[in-house]
């Protein structure tokens, strides 16, 4: 009897911990909702012309799922290059955008392509045009919870109109920042600034070479991000290079911004690995005191004899 | 006197030809030692005609589908012909593919260009060169000739600005100095993917213990899974606002104070939410997280603060990565009963 009470306790506590278990994982199970591909649009595009581009749309959820799309401006923010949805008069990206469909239902991993068509006007001033197509999931009004929660997919849509003509100076590096000293190799601080002078978004590609007088060069590709017209962007990585030696380097900073165009600038650079230039500095402090003890005796032995004696 | 005679017969015997003549036959005569071999009237067709010393003969019998035998002293310096690169897409990218040149065991000092063309272009009418920046150009420069460390080496290095869902081609050619231009090697293939963003949360809602007096009108055990996939280059920025304060009727909760780029300890009254992204852009990166957790208020309009973000290069595909918001409520015991609601929604978009 009372191994029945035992047993029948221990698969008690093991279902309740089985059964908290279960709860747990529903409770934090990620979901994904929705897929979209493409998620990005760079577009070329020329006054007059209408452009026509397909965006597939999952559903990746068990059951149906009410999908609404909707076109919106945004700005580039400076320096960060952050999303800044302010209402933006000077874009006209929505009012050339039309999509297929707006509302519609996608059944059960159901896949469904938009058609979405671009009529650039005639007359538009050449330059880069940005806008952004929302992916949005509607949910039925669930009055019984509290706090609801909605996903939102951003399609990005960027516009070159008219041809991107070769420009000698599309962007110039405004400020290039490593320090002049190097005692780590690890976690360099690296930033710089990019300025976009041209009417066009391009796609910039950084390229950080470390000089040495003798070796080979060290080159480190770096983050390739957008720069937007008249806009800054701002590189701010930490750098690890790994097979730099001690020695005076030429820092030299390339940056590819298209049509073959590279900008560059250059820092010049020293690297101590921190228990050698402790060492030098010992040293040159010896050397200094040889000398001085070389030339000035009579002065030193004096030093030395008030510092003993105290007179 | 006799060495002036000495002399004199010296120069008559190094200035008169035949004297000292190289081997000869019925065909040719070797006038010099000098390195090369004889042409002879064979080496000219209705085509061409070889002119100089020829440093090695072409015949119909010295190719074969594999290789082939080039006429000419500069032919003898060639760097061996670059075999087929690897050429793959290991991070499922949309924009880049990733190139290893095989160097064919020659010299560190010889440079390789790099052909690139969309495979269905069976001729190479649409060829294109990768360029020292890594992007396709139309012209090939001798800048564009680098050396293997310089495209990567072992390790590799990506060719980018490449369209989407494409299958492109590439070949090979060596060069070590001037003339000694190597042919194109032979062709790899890959392809790009398209570029994919896949967004979710683990549930349509969260519910709020009731607020009262027991657990002191807080409630801070709730949080959502923010879970993404993407193999955006750049990553991605989710960003969370709330389309109003917790509302009941004309009651309210507010916002907690502290902003997205300076969060805080718990303190006072409010709704508000914390993230795990220890590595968060907007601020400090671990401003959510360090001796924290720290909480921030939502923003009332589109799109809100960021709340959670996986910043570039993403060289691999991202398979379901999770963020967790989490929220505390705290309210104001003096605030009326009611059932107080919301919407937060949560965007991802990709960075740029």
């Amino acid at each position: 009897m009372k191994k029945i009470i035992i047993t029948t306790v221990f698969f008690a506590l093991l279902g309740v911990f089985l059964l908290g278990k279960a709860a747990a994982a529903n409770a934090q199970e990620p979901r994904n909702i929705l897929s979209i591909s493409p998620f990005i649009f760079n577009l070329r595009l020329s006054p007059g012309e209408t452009y026509e581009r397909t965006m597939t749309v999952q559903n990746i959820l068990d059951v149906p799922l009410p999908i609404k799309l909707s076109v919106e401006d945004f700005l580039v923010q400076d320096e960060d290059g952050g999303y800044d949805f302010t209402k933006n008069d000077s874009s006209s990206v929505i009012s050339w955008i039309t999509l297929e469909e707006t509302d519609f239902i996608l059944e059960p991993k159901e896949k469904q392509e938009i058609r979405i068509t671009t009529q650039i006007p005639t007359k538009i001033p050449f330059g880069g045009y940005q806008g952004i197509i929302f992916v949005q999931p509607i949910l039925p009004n669930q009055q019984q919870y509290s706090t609801l929660l909605n996903a939102k997919v951003g399609v990005l849509v960027l516009a070159n109109i008219g041809s991107q003509a070769y420009q000698i100076h599309p962007a110039r590096i405004l400020t290039f920042d490593l320090p002049f000293v190097l005692f780590s190799k690890e976690n360099i601080p690296l930033i710089f600034r990019v300025q976009n002078n041209s009417l066009y978004h391009f796609s910039a590609k950084p390229l950080l070479s470390f000089d040495p007088l003798f070796e080979e060069t060290q080159s480190y590709p770096l983050l390739e991000q957008f720069l937007f017209p008249g806009k800054v962007r701002r590189w701010a990585e930490p750098i690890n290079p790994d097979e730099l030696r001690p020695g005076i380097y030429t820092a030299n900073l390339h940056i590819s911004v298209g049509n073959g165009v590279q900008i560059s600038a250059k820092k010049y650079i020293v690297y101590i690995p921190q228990r050698l230039g402790i060492s030098l500095v010992a040293i040159i402090i010896i050397v200094i005191l040889v000398i001085t003890i070389m030339k000035k005796p009579k002065q030193i032995t004096k030093f030395l004899r008030i510092l003993v004696r105290g007179r | 006197m006799r060495n002036i005679v000495l002399f004199a017969i010296c120069c008559f015997l190094l200035t008169t030809p035949g004297v000292f003549a190289g081997p000869t036959s019925t065909n040719f005569e070797l006038r010099n030692y000098d390195f090369g071999s004889g042409a002879t009237e064979d080496s000219s067709s209705t085509n061409f005609s070889l002119f100089g010393i020829a440093g090695e003969g072409s015949q119909g019998d010295l190719s074969s589908g594999n290789f082939g035998v080039g006429a000419g002293l500069p032919h003898t310096i060639m760097p061996a012909l670059p075999p087929a690169p690897t050429f793959t897409n290991p991070g499922n990218t949309y924009d880049r593919l990733h190139i290893i040149i095989a160097t064919a065991g020659n010299p560190s000092d010889t440079t390789y260009a790099i052909a690139i063309t969309e495979s269905t272009d069976t001729n190479w009418n649409n060829i294109k060169y990768v360029q020292s920046d890594s992007t396709p150009g139309t012209i090939l420069g001798i800048e564009d000739f680098q050396t293997y460390t310089t495209w990567g080496g072992a390790s590799g290095s990506y060719i980018t600005n490449l369209s989407e869902n494409m299958t492109y081609k590439v070949k090979v050619k060596a060069r070590q100095g001037n003339f000694t231009e190597t042919g194109w090697g032979p062709e790899s293939t890959a392809t790009t993917d398209v570029p994919t963003l896949t967004f979710g949360v683990d549930s349509d809602a969260i519910v709020f213990n009731d607020l009262n007096s027991f657990n002191n009108y807080t409630d801070s055990s709730k949080s959502t899974i923010l879970t993404t996939s993407t193999n955006a280059y750049n990553g991605y920025i989710i960003y969370g606002f709330a389309t109003q304060v917790l509302t009941s009727g004309v009651n309210t909760v507010p916002h907690y104070a502290s902003p997205n780029s300076a969060p805080t300890t718990w303190t006072g009254y409010g709704f508000g939410y914390s993230t795990d992204d220890t590595n968060l852009v907007g601020g400090t990166a671990n401003r959510f997280t360090d001796s924290g957790p720290k909480f921030a208020g939502f923003t009332g309009t589109s799109p809100g603060d960021p709340v959670a973000d996986t910043s570039g290069p993403i060289v691999s595909t991202i398979l379901s990565q999770d963020y967790a918001i989490s929220y505390r409520v705290s309210a104001n015991p003096t605030s009326l009963a009611g059932k107080y609601s919301t919407t937060l929604i949560y965007i991802v978009v990709p960075t740029f």
